[in-house]
């Protein structure tokens, strides 16, 4: 038995050192904290079986608990780190799982004053050895629960390795089970009274075999060279991380669980959202889950943003639904870019279309009549067609800055350049400006936008006495560009155009000018608010402040 | 340019033409291993507890295994942990070390768990001496305990390093043969204690002379580091001085035979001409293994006639 032990003292040692060299990998402190314990065991075994006095076979026996204690919590910690189960490994959790084997230690040394582990001890010859038999005390029984509870504890996340894909895993939790089962059978059966080793609990002989057992862990299957510990946190970041909000319902329709992002697109929070039906939560979100159409698109309540909803089925090891994962991927740009190129298409297609049949009508009537006036309808027709062709290719032109890094550009110099051209083009128009802060900067996009506001202002006043009043109002983050004019005002479905997200369909398409002030301003972060009846007409720009230089 | 084996007519490469080549390899790599490995430092060991076992009249027990398994054990870890500060100083030893690291901690790793299996034979003192090595190099090289924060590596604490390392070794090599023997301690123990004590601490400062530079790049302060070579030669001739006074004290109380005076002022006097080569050589590598060695002339007159 001697030679077991000490075989299990140098296993263990050699065990420990070559894990401690591993640190911080998960599971290396505490693989150390349990050779040690083992180690710890197993020398005290030997003292004891050495030890001639009953007074020093005490001493010994008593001292043993301080390394049979630190066992079971060593090795719950251990398997915890291993398998990933890092939350229950936190500086609160070990201090909680470490006052028994505190207590334990304590008693041990203290056990001849209160007999909590032993109530008694005496010398008797066994089978020709002098050993120390010792009767149970209510706090061994307490220790060996607690010693097999957290032995049971820490062989869950050893089991679900164990059908780990990765043949490296499996190897690692089959020998750490066989490292646990040896010392625990011995002594189940030493408890049991079925060896005879005259008295002396043979569990640390065991140790040889489990030490053995760590040590190929270690060298044969990598224990801490593969480690199975990110799995679970990494599935959980996936699940937290993805672009993409989620939702994981029940049979039943209830939030079983959601990440973050889906909780921000419903405008709730995972505390508010969990246990709660999907239909309390999100009304609409349900209403296209109930739909059979193909292309399933949500739009949360007050905002623009745009969402493409998926469902896939949830189901368990016999193939049987238990639940469903709704995803939730933003569209928002891609959905928006597509109406865009629809209204693109609808208001040049019409455009055109009337345009040229116009000409080829007049055309038609020019070859047998000489009409000045009808020979003005068709080059006005025709240079409207060539105006709708330039704006669309400003229109493109914006779309392709927005997916470019721009320039910051000082927004007094931009709108200083467009009242100045204003002024030059439009002469008749009386222009006032009032610049505001000249310090501050704007996304380069604004350029446009602002010229083609200003332009538009002055370009349909019809009045007698035609003027443009341009105002710049700043706050810390955003500046109000403020452009109002005396002109007849914009007409309602102009509007409806570029206000109400631009799916409407077009009656008459003239409002080229104004998609690209809403789309334009949209693109670089800004808003664009009308005000328009037939005295006249103000537009406001929401332009985000994106620096300040100095005067 | 590198100069081959074949072509290389001196009379040393004539005589190793002699020696089949996979038998020099494996000479070579004997020689290395004992070498960079530091397992030489282990036979010294062994044979410093043979030399307090005869000095105290212990029986010969398994201390002296003991002993060099635990400093094969930490040399060879401390090889592997310093790997890149030792580039500089030592690149030989650090290109084997690097090269067979795993190993050598593995090995290191075994020999340790071999000693306190050992050591536990030897009684619950023993045992606890088997562990000193092994906290004493935790508290040496470890960043142990990185949550107190103001807690720093006690390598770079000026004296602390030389006399913590001195310390567990004199422990360990005076105490174990004792421990093992499970006799009373002899009144002349705590003489060769301190005079282990201080000669160890002259071999501990003397390889710093050559690794001071690299020492001072990472912040360990050693004697050469704050007192220079020369300084450091004064000090080391003084704690030479001071072994040998202690050596005579205890001659004159009646504590040490004058046999036992005699060799042992032989390995004071080994050190105190080492000392004075400080500074004086370039061979600082070869003065480094030689104060390594003071111990063998005292083996040679101690144990060598006991043979």
């Amino acid at each position: 038995m001697k030679l077991a032990l000490l075989a299990s003292i140098a296993v263990g040692v050699t065990t420990g050192l070559l894990a401690w060299r591993e640190r911080p990998e998960p599971g290396a402190v505490p693989l150390v904290f349990l050779m040690a314990g083992q180690c710890w065991w197993s020398a005290t075994l030997i003292f004891r079986i050495e030890a001639t006095t009953l007074g020093m076979k005490v001493l010994f026996s008593n001292s043993t608990w301080l390394g049979v204690a630190l066992i079971p919590a060593a090795w719950l910690l251990f398997a915890l780190e291993y398998g990933g189960y890092n939350e229950y490994t936190t500086r609160r959790h070990v201090l909680l799982i470490m006052i028994v084997p505190a207590i334990t230690a304590f008693l041990g040394f203290t056990d001849q004053f209160h007999h909590l582990i032993y109530l008694d001890a005496t010398l008797i010859h066994q089978d020709g050895i002098l050993t120390l038999s010792r009767t149970p005390g209510p706090w061994f029984w307490v220790i060996a629960v607690y010693t097999y509870l957290l032995g049971f504890l820490g062989l869950v996340p050893l089991f679900k390795l164990i059908t780990s894909q990765v043949r490296s895993f499996r190897g690692q939790s089959l020998t750490l089970l066989v490292g646990l089962i040896a010392p625990w059978a011995t002594n189940l059966a030493h408890l049991s009274g079925y060896l005879p080793t005259a008295g002396i609990d043979p569990t640390p002989v065991a140790f040889t075999l489990s030490g053995v057992a760590y040590l190929s862990a270690l060298t044969q299957f990598k224990l801490f060279g593969a480690s199975p510990t990110p799995i679970r946190h990494a599935r959980r970041s996936l699940y937290e991380q993805m672009h993409q909000g989620a939702l994981v319902l029940d049979t039943h329709g209830t939030i079983v669980d959601m990440n973050d992002r889906a909780a921000t697109v419903l405008g709730t929070t995972t505390e508010r959202a969990l246990g709660e039906s999907l239909e309390t939560v999100s009304p609409e979100l349900t209403a296209i889950g109930d739909t059979t159409q193909h292309k399933r698109v949500f739009t949360p309540k007050g905002t623009r943003r745009t969402y493409d909803v998926s469902e896939s089925p949830v189901t368990d090891v016999h193939d049987r639904t238990i639940g469903r994962i709704i995803t939730l991927h933003d569209i928002s740009d891609l959905f928006r870019m597509q109406q865009r190129l629809e209204v693109l298409h609808r208001v040049f297609r019409h455009n055109i279309r009337t345009n040229i049949q116009v000409i080829l009508g007049y055309a038609g009537y020019l070859a047998t009549h000489n009409s000045q006036s009808k020979a003005e309808t068709l080059k006005r027709n025709a240079l409207e067609i060539e105006a709708t062709g330039e704006k669309v290719r400003e229109i493109i032109d914006v779309f392709e800055e927005g997916r470019k890094e721009r320039e910051n550009l000082r927004l007094h110099a931009v709108l200083r350049e467009c009242v100045d051209a204003m002024e030059r083009r439009y002469p008749e128009v009386t222009v006032e400006y009032d610049s505001g802060p000249e310090n501050l900067l704007v996304d380069g996009l604004f350029d446009i936008v602002c010229s083609n506001v200003i332009e538009n202002a002055a370009q349909h006043n019809t009045s007698s006495e035609p003027w443009v009043r341009v105002t710049v109002e700043a706050s810390e983050e955003t500046v109000e560009v403020r452009v109002a004019d005396n002109g007849p005002g914009i007409e309602p479905h102009e509007l409806a155009l570029v206000e109400d997200g631009t799916e409407t369909p077009l009656k008459h398409g003239s409002g080229f000018g104004l998609a690209l002030v809403v789309w334009g301003a949209d693109i670089a972060g800004g808003s664009v608010a009308f005000e328009s009846d037939a005295a006249g007409t103000c537009v406001t720009l929401e332009i985000p402040v994106a620096g300040r230089v100095n005067p | 340019m590198a100069i081959k084996p074949q072509t290389n007519t001196n009379d040393s490469s004539v005589l190793l033409r002699a020696v089949p080549p996979r038998l020099y390899r494996l000479g070579t790599l004997l020689k290395n291993f004992l070498l960079f490995s530091s397992a030489y430092l282990a036979i010294i060991a062994a044979a410093e507890v043979l030399i307090v076992t005869e000095l105290l009249s212990l029986p010969l027990t398994p201390a002296a295994l003991v002993a060099g398994l635990l400093t094969f054990a930490v040399y060879g870890n401390d090889r592997v942990a310093d790997l890149e500060t030792d580039e500089r100083t030592t690149p030989a030893r650090t290109a084997f070390v690097q090269r067979y690291h795993r190993l050598l901690y593995a090995l290191s790793a075994a020999a340790y768990g071999l000693a306190v299996a050992l050591a536990v034979l030897g009684g619950p003192a023993a045992f606890g001496l088997a562990l000193v090595p092994g906290v004493a190099w935790l508290c040496y090289a470890q960043d142990w305990l990185p949550s107190i924060g103001q807690v720093k590596r006690l390598k770079q604490v000026f004296v602390l390093n030389s006399v913590l390392v001195a310390g567990a070794w004199a422990l360990v090599i005076v105490f174990l043969p004792m421990a093992f023997a499970e006799g009373p301690i002899p009144p002349a123990a705590g003489v060769i204690f301190l005079f282990f004590f201080l000669s160890s601490f002259i071999r501990v400062e003397i390889p710093n002379v050559r690794d001071r530079v690299g020492d001072r790049e990472i912040g360990v302060k050693t004697l050469p580091v704050v007192l220079g070579v020369r300084g450091t030669r004064y000090a080391l001739y003084g704690v030479s001085g001071l072994a040998g006074a202690l050596l005579v004290t205890a001659f004159v109380e009646g504590l040490l035979a004058l046999p036992e005076l005699a060799w042992l002022l032989v390995s004071v006097v080994y050190l105190a001409v080492i000392v004075a080569g400080l500074g004086r050589t370039d061979n600082n590598g070869g003065l480094t293994v030689a104060a390594e060695c003071s111990r063998l002339p005292v083996l040679a007159l101690v144990v060598v006639p006991l043979l």
